[in-house]
């Protein structure tokens, strides 16, 4: 097989953890095939939700018109295909990571290369592309098809579709420890979510609002309310969620005042703080458990988490419906409803965040309430249902 | 073709007749009227028979949506409404004086279906009262060994209500796969 040509890659907007990531994700996923450059690159690639990424991206189309681009971003509006320019939106799973690089490959690099007959693309013409789709019809750039398969199964991509499940797991491909193993703990106390559960207790016992001043804006916590109003942004909440807090680099304090409203009314900003709390530690967490989380012990739901406010991890409703009845350990849970770990872990996290789930003793205690099993038949038509709730 | 349905039942203006809708393929089937007892202080138009639409799955199959009349005075009908039922879906409105007694009066008169099937909550006009919260629902539910589903629900979001029915589903089986 010929040696592939190295694709050079510039990231703009890409903290030290995304370009690791994305190391992670060349080395792994597309046979070294690609590496992160400096100025001279043969294709871009951007986190248009990071601070300045834009700016510094318009700047470079400006003198390089033709340089192919991979661009993510939180923003639904976003999520057209133009000519060269892919967008992804986030979250994002490897598989559509690994299309949208296939697909700005095959049909704007090695056309240009001269290693594929490919005509070019339509530069101007909004095209959708489902990255899913792509993958599933072509493969890697190091394993290529011919040039038709490949334009065929172009053609018709859509970017990620629209899911009521928002995939946080898949946010970044993985929490690489630093020997590249997966990581399956993290510890809950250095992210924002353990921040915002002691500003909370602070504030209750002092019966003053509390606020939490971080680099990118603030929280501030209304304790009787139990309601947050973030003045950030939502990429920004998700930063600052992300990663560990770091006292130099996001200037944390809490200071508790009582002449700072949270004002209930229906702004987007002001959230309840289990919302918040539950949110913050799913980014945290991405896919790991709090570090001492035994996967083997049972647990159990104390009671439903109010879904329809939350945001959803793959699987929600049946995690909680499967916890709520009885206890299990992730591992069996995961195993029984044929679910990720990693989306299980997450569940768990956020749910434990909130004080979701029993005391060992009750779990003990805890007898199961035998249900009817459901006809082979009632199942059948449960199943198409569901399948129609969520066309 | 089968004949299954999903009961929707609730006190007047809990939005259970706009969560049908919200599901139905179909134009639902109202037999609303002027009401003319203490409900038309709070809702000039209920159902006092019930709702109807109609939820279109592959094939003919069709999945019945009926809604109970949200006054107490017309329950007999609910045993008959209910005869088949997958399950039930309960909407509770937080803006009326007493929404436990609501609930504990609803569980009670449906005791026998839900124990046959499941039952899944939905909390509505939260923006119009925060108190009890869905954590004060849980309690109340606890008191009684109860560990139902209850959401917050804009019985006009689709997404909603349809998280609601997905939560009766696999609270009926929570192996069902999707």
């Amino acid at each position: 097989m010929a040696t592939e040509q190295l694709v050079r890659v510039l990231g703009l907007g890409l903290d030290a953890r995304f370009r690791s990531m994305l190391g992670v994700f060349f080395s792994r996923s597309c046979e070294r095939r690609y590496q992160l450059v400096g100025e001279e690159a043969d294709m871009i690639v951007v986190d248009m939700d990071a601070l300045g990424a834009r700016d510094a991206y318009a700047e470079h189309r400006r003198s390089q018109k033709t340089v192919p681009s991979i661009l993510f971003s939180l923003d639904e509006a976003e999520h057209k295909t133009r000519g060269s320019i892919v967008l992804l939106r986030k979250p994002f799973t490897v598989r559509q990571l690994q299309s949208a690089f296939q697909i700005v490959t095959l049909r704007y690099i090695d056309t240009s290369l001269g290693k594929k007959s490919m005509p070019p693309a339509k530069t101007e013409q909004a095209e959708e592309i489902e990255v899913e789709r792509a993958h599933n019809k072509a493969e890697m750039p190091g394993k290529q098809k011919p040039a038709s398969t490949a334009r065929t199964s172009s053609a018709a991509f859509s970017l990620s579709r629209h899911d009521e499940y928002i995939k946080v797991n898949s946010l970044l491909p993985v929490m690489a420890g630093n020997n590249g193993e997966e990581e399956q703990e993290y510890q809950p106390a250095h992210y924002l979510q353990s921040e915002l559960r002691t500003a909370y207790e602070q504030a209750r016992e002092n019966g003053k609002n509390a606020v939490i001043q971080l680099g990118g804006g603030t929280v501030t916590i209304d304790p009787e309310q139990r309601l947050a109003t973030v003045g950030m942004g939502k990429f920004q909440l998700r930063e600052v969620s992300s990663f560990p807090l770091n006292h130099n680099s996001f200037d944390l304090s809490l200071v508790l005042a009582k002449d700072v409203p949270v004002e209930r009314g229906g702004s987007e900003n002001v959230l309840r703080l289990d919302e918040l709390i539950w949110q913050a530690t799913l980014y945290a967490a991405q896919g790991r458990i709090p570090e001492g989380t035994d996967m083997q012990t049972p647990v159990q739901l104390r009671h439903w988490p109010n879904l329809t406010r939350l945001m959803l991890v793959e699987g929600a409703v049946r995690i909680s419906a499967a916890w709520v009845a009885q206890a299990e350990s992730i591992d069996r849970l995961a195993s029984r409803l044929g679910l990720p770990v990693r989306d299980v872990s997450s569940f768990y996290s956020a749910a434990y965040a909130l004080g979701l789930f029993q005391s060992e003793d009750a779990v003990a205690e805890a007898e199961p309430k035998p249900k009817p099993e459901p006809s082979s038949r009632t199942e059948g038509v449960l199943k198409r249902i569901l399948k129609r709730l969520r066309a | 073709m089968s004949n299954y349905k999903i009961i929707f039942s609730g006190p007047v203006g809990a939005g259970k007749t706009t969560a049908i809708s919200a599901l139905s393929d179909t134009p639902i089937i109202s037999t609303n009227e002027q009401a003319t007892d203490m409900t038309l202080e709070r809702k000039r138009d209920t159902t006092v028979a019930m709702d109807y639409g109609i939820m279109k799955l592959e094939g003919d199959e069709r999945i019945h949506l009926y809604g109970t009349p949200g006054q107490e005075r017309f329950d007999f009908m609910w045993e008959i409404l209910v005869e088949g039922g997958i399950g039930l879906i309960l909407l509770l409105n937080n803006n009326r004086p007493d929404p436990f007694r609501d609930l504990d009066f609803f569980l009670d008169s449906f005791s026998g279906f839900i124990a046959d099937t499941a039952v899944a909550i939905g909390v509505t006009r939260v923006d119009e009262a925060q108190q009890p919260t869905v954590a004060d629902y849980h309690a109340h539910l606890e008191e009684k060994k109860h560990k139902f589903p209850v959401f917050e629900v804009d019985a006009r979001e689709r997404a909603d209500v349809s998280l609601l029915v997905e939560a009766l589903l696999y609270s009926l089986d929570p192996g069902l796969e999707a």
